[in-house]
């Protein structure tokens, strides 16, 4: 303060009360109604009051998209639209590396993650002390050691090949099964040979292939029948206990009647 | 025309034509306010505070009058910041003498409302009130406060910023009618 409120002038200027002071502030009373000696201080007032506006408006489209870029990047209350592109890339980040924290040693401690991840998670946690299921029981989890089975079986073909695949996959490998089903076909339709002679014994009231002991092979129908068979070209097999003989002998014998295929039938007799 | 709230509203989402209206709505007040203190860095005092309102948007809920109240505050925080990082460059009040001399020869009060202008008048109110009586008068004729909002903004009692605005007022008539100084 300069101490000008202290001034020893004689002062015609009056006393006004808080109302014309805010009104006087607030611009709302004309020079003309002012007080005595306020006259002045009006004009002042309204002058100050009427900003020009203009001439600070030189700014106004660098500093409004200056705005526009600080408020993309803040979200609206309330949630609104949702918020920047940034925050949710941010909190979708955070929810993957969680997840990822919190979900690898969960699938690994119940075991679920593939093999290699397995492998290498329980690796991995066995390091800090934590104990999840490994791949202990993989035979083999190196190619060397694949290779040395390899060259070391004594086993041949199919079977060498399933077990360089069990061993390679933890014995998950189908695939010496899927040899030994393709072998079954093979008998199978060995099988179908005997059953193209059953088919005569069946026309002759014979016996049912289902009947037959043989499993395998293709054993010749008019061997076991001592040549009585002549019908089909199936020739039933030696480990058939010579049953497939009893029908295909009365075969030459017996107008034969059209083959039934399919078999599942046994046909009726005469 | 959008009400004050509508344009809150699309201001807070980034729509230009609302982030201009508003900014027409304070930003040459906050020239005039921090000019009133620092003219030379009044444009860039400003234009920190509109960016810090701006980036404060978010957060502010009220009607107009709360958002020039909000807002100086921001603009006097900004410029307090000015104050304390560089040395303090505050107009001391002129003499009597020298507002005479400003305003020629004869009646102060012809010649200054002849010259009329805000800035003008914003300066005679700096230069001749102390410091917190000028604050005082901008904040309430230009930031269009009441006493209430300009006693939180300045941290003081309302009954304070009462005695600074009549004070203000007198010594102002004083001035202006040269009481004692032309005559």
């Amino acid at each position: 303060m300069s101490g000008w409120d202290d001034l020893p002038y004689e002062m015609p200027i009056g006393t006004i009360d808080e109302d014309t002071t805010d009104r006087l502030l607030a611009g709302r009373i004309h020079p003309d109604d002012a007080p005595p000696g306020y006259a002045g201080v009006a004009r002042i007032l309204q002058a100050a009051g009427s900003l020009p506006r203009s001439e600070h408006l030189s700014r106004e489209a660098e500093l409004v998209a200056a705005a526009r870029e600080v408020t993309g990047l803040r979200s609206p209350p309330g949630g609104g639209a949702g918020g920047s592109p940034t925050r949710h890339r941010r909190a979708l980040a955070g929810l993957i590396v969680t997840g990822a924290l919190l979900g690898i040693p969960g699938l690994a401690a119940a075991n679920a993650l593939p093999d290699p991840a397995q492998h290498a998670v329980s690796r991995v946690l066995h390091k800090v002390g934590i104990s999840v299921p490994g791949n202990e029981d993989h035979p083999a989890s190196t190619g060397q050691e694949i290779s040395n089975i390899a060259t070391t079986t004594s086993s041949i073909g199919v079977a060498k090949g399933a077990e360089i695949s069990t061993a390679a996959s933890g014995g998950k490998s189908q695939a010496g099964q899927h040899g030994r089903q393709a072998g079954q076909h093979g008998r199978q339709a060995g099988q179908h040979g005997r059953q193209a002679g059953q088919h005569g014994h069946q026309r002759n009231g014979g016996a049912r292939s289902s009947h037959t002991p043989s499993v395998g092979g293709t054993g010749r129908a008019d061997a076991a029948s001592n040549g009585k068979s002549t019908h089909g070209t199936a020739k039933a097999d030696v480990k058939s206990g010579g049953r497939s003989s009893a029908g295909s002998g009365n075969a030459a014998t017996v107008p034969t009647a059209p083959i039934e295929h399919g078999g599942g039938k046994p046909a009726a007799h005469p | 025309m959008a009400g004050f709230e509508e344009t809150l509203v699309a201001a807070r989402e980034g729509e230009a034509e609302a982030l201009a209206r508003l900014f027409r709505l304070i930003y040459p007040r906050f020239v005039c306010y921090v000019g009133a203190v620092t003219p030379t860095d009044a444009e860039d005092v400003a234009a920190d505070a509109w960016l810090d309102v701006a980036r404060g948007l978010h957060r502010f809920e009220g009607d107009e009058q709360a958002f020039r109240a909000w807002a100086f505050t921001i603009a006097r925080r900004r410029l307090l910041d000015l104050q304390r990082s560089r040395a303090r460059r505050r107009t001391d009040p002129v003499e009597p003498e020298d507002l005479v001399g400003a305003g020629g020869a004869g009646d102060v009060e012809e010649e200054a409302l002849a010259r009329l202008g805000t800035g003008w008048a914003i300066r005679l109110i700096t230069s001749s009130l102390s410091s917190d009586q000028a604050e005082v008068v901008i904040l309430r004729v230009i930031g269009e406060l009441g006493v209430d909002e300009v006693a939180a903004i300045m941290g003081k009692r309302r009954g304070t910023v009462r005695v600074l605005q009549h004070r203000a007022l007198r010594r102002l008539a004083m001035v202006l009618e040269g009481q004692g100084v032309t005559r």
